[in-house]
């Protein structure tokens, strides 16, 4: 429900008597940064900027649908009962959707242009960057929130319940996170192999932080991110498990 | 005009375009057109989705579809020389995916009862 008391600073400052939002300032310089990143990126590898363009294209367009996919099929009840479809459109993203459709998004691209460049590389620090950014629209606007905490650096975010400050976890985390993938970089990776990594490492600090979330348990005592987060880590590591499994086998047979 | 030619002289002239060559220079003014156009059909699809009394799940996946055919005809302009109307599509959509990426915030508190 709209709650203009709800968060930290839902609205950053009044222009004419016009509220100028947190959020989408800071979802705005989440973009900003991540483009801005993206074209350093680009710049210190030498990378031809059309193919960079046409991907980046494809991965913002499936990254935006991807974002609300999940969302539409986890409150399909609740978001059929609204008349207003522009209102469903408008409302919730998640950032888990947001990867994996872009990851699609960008998977088409290659496929369908036959673009043979790996981009992984020049994605993943961007990526992780704008996520830094873009959290502080969350922490402002007071979504993603924790679980009640008795632990001194809990926030209230307007209910007198003292939370757990999970945007601000997840803010350190992908500080941390482009300072690693930087430091990866620089020490030499396979084509691509960076936004394997970098998946890798979010997708499972996710799944852990979403125990620490409000979010709305499905199967087996895990919400939905947590099990989208499983699946895409089976996903990506799949060579990885095949190959356990096949020395194993190998192992039985001797 | 050598022997192994035959017909006029004008057989290369403009006059005869029954089989034009390929334009290396794509003309603009048809690109700015078509980019314009191929938005504006984009938007009155959405409009017209909107508009109809579909539920309203199904509205909202029409509209991804949309998006992403339009996403995909950009690309495609971008690399068969009609650069132009990318530009223009792209600065036209634009506001559309902002609005989809800034707007609300992560989960449903937003929505509207």
């Amino acid at each position: 429900m709209i709650n203009a008391t709800w968060g930290v600073r839902p609205v950053l400052f009044y222009i004419g008597g016009f509220p100028v939002e947190a959020y989408p300032i800071f979802m705005f310089l989440a973009l900003v940064t991540g483009i801005l990143v993206y074209v350093v990126q680009l710049k210190m590898d030498n990378i031809r900027k059309s193919n960079a363009l046409y991907i980046a294209v494809f991965a913002i367009i499936g990254g935006t649908i991807g974002s609300k996919i999940p969302i539409i099929i986890m409150y399909w009840k609740e978001l059929n009962s609204d008349p207003n479809s522009f209102n469903i459109l408008l409302s919730g993203r998640t950032i888990v959707g947001g990867l994996i459709g872009g990851a699609v998004g960008t998977f088409f691209a290659k496929k369908i242009f036959k673009i043979k460049e790996r981009l992984g590389n020049q994605i993943a620090i961007p990526v992780a960057a704008g996520m830094a950014v873009g959290r502080v629209g969350c922490l402002l606007r007071g979504c993603c929130y924790g679980k009640a905490t008795k632990l001194p650096w809990g926030i209230d975010f307007g209910d007198q319940i003292s939370r757990h400050p999970t945007q601000i976890y997840e803010i350190i985390f992908d500080i941390l996170l482009v300072f690693f993938l930087v430091w990866k970089k620089t020490k030499g990776v396979r084509p691509g192999e960076l936004f394997k990594i970098f998946l890798n490492c979010y997708l499972s600090f996710r799944f852990f932080l979403e125990f620490i979330r409000v979010e709305k348990v499905s199967f087996i005592g895990l919400t939905d991110f947590q099990i989208l987060c499983v699946i895409s880590l089976v996903y990506i590591n799949r060579q990885f498990i095949f190959q356990i499994f096949n020395r194993r086998g190998v192992k039985e047979n001797e | 005009m050598n022997d192994f030619q035959e017909g006029s002289d004008n057989f290369n002239n403009s006059i005869d375009n029954s089989n034009p060559p390929p334009s290396k220079n794509p003309n603009t003014v048809l690109d700015v057109f078509m980019g314009i156009g191929i938005s504006a059909i984009a938007y009155a699809l959405t409009w017209f989705v909107f508009r109809g009394q579909y539920n309203a799940m199904i509205t909202v996946l029409i509209d991804f579809i949309i998006i992403a055919a339009f996403g995909f005809l950009t690309v495609r302009f971008f690399r068969t020389n009609h650069k132009v109307s990318a530009i223009i599509m792209l600065a036209l959509i634009s506001p559309v995916i902002l609005n989809l990426l800034l707007l609300g915030a992560c989960g449903l508190i937003l929505l509207p009862k």
